[in-house]
């Protein structure tokens, strides 16, 4: 009895104490974890826009900058309604008839969609 | 007042939305928006302020018989799912028989 006591006390006794090394590093959570809750930058609005007109039919082969007009492209009214259909679907949004009567260039397209926080 | 400019792009703007909404696919959709351009296009050097006005009418009238029961809509926008927490069933449910398509219009 008296003997396994010891040595209950002496394996406690021996025991090793952690270091530094057994210090769980937290987890870094990855970006693709976490759901993206904010707007989308700048950058990659005007660079989704240019792609949206620039695949357009009436555009093709013609250089798209953040700050053509639709007029510069040749594009009349009914044209630039069809690429405001094209942008909100690549958007997810709906660009309401007073805001669409008001777009004519890329520059306001972007200015627009800076304003909506809901696009994707 | 809207311009006459105005009024008819947005009529054509929920004429395209509409079609896009009956189209399965892109090709269906180009097929029949690209008859919609032309009919349109088709008007396009008319002065007789009748003729113009009867044209109106027309795509009036398009807009209201193509009109979608259950169209695609943003889910954040109005009417969108993320408000709904019991989703309304859809006009056409509810009602079928008092929908355009049922009362044999041509």
């Amino acid at each position: 009895m008296i003997r396994n006591t010891f040595k209950l006390v002496s394996n406690i006794a021996v025991r090793p104490a952690f270091s530094s090394t057994f210090v769980r590093q937290p987890i870094v959570a990855s970006s693709m974890m976490v759901r993206n809750y904010g707007s989308i930058s700048e950058k990659e609005i005007t660079d989704r826009v240019i792609g949206v007109v620039s695949q357009y039919d009436k555009v093709s082969g013609k250089t798209v900058t953040p700050t053509t007009t639709f007029k510069e492209l040749g594009l009349d009214s009914l044209d630039s309604a069809d690429i405001l259909v094209a942008v909100e679907e690549e958007f997810g949004i709906e660009i309401p008839d007073e805001e669409a009567d008001k777009i004519t260039s890329c520059a306001e397209t972007i200015s627009y969609l800076r304003k909506t926080p809901t696009a994707k | 007042m809207l311009s006459h400019s105005q009024k008819v792009v947005r009529l054509y703007r929920k004429a395209i939305k509409s079609i896009r909404d009956y189209s399965e696919d892109y090709d269906m959709f180009l097929l029949n928006a690209g008859d919609l351009r032309a009919s349109l296009k088709a008007g396009k050097n008319e002065t007789n302020p009748f003729a113009i006005q009867q044209m109106v009418k027309q795509l009036e009238d398009f807009n209201s018989y193509w009109e979608h029961p259950d169209p695609y809509i943003p889910c954040d926008g109005i009417n969108g799912t993320k408000w709904q927490r019991n989703t309304a069933p859809a006009k056409y449910a509810v009602d079928p028989t008092n929908h355009l398509l049922e009362n044999g219009r041509e």
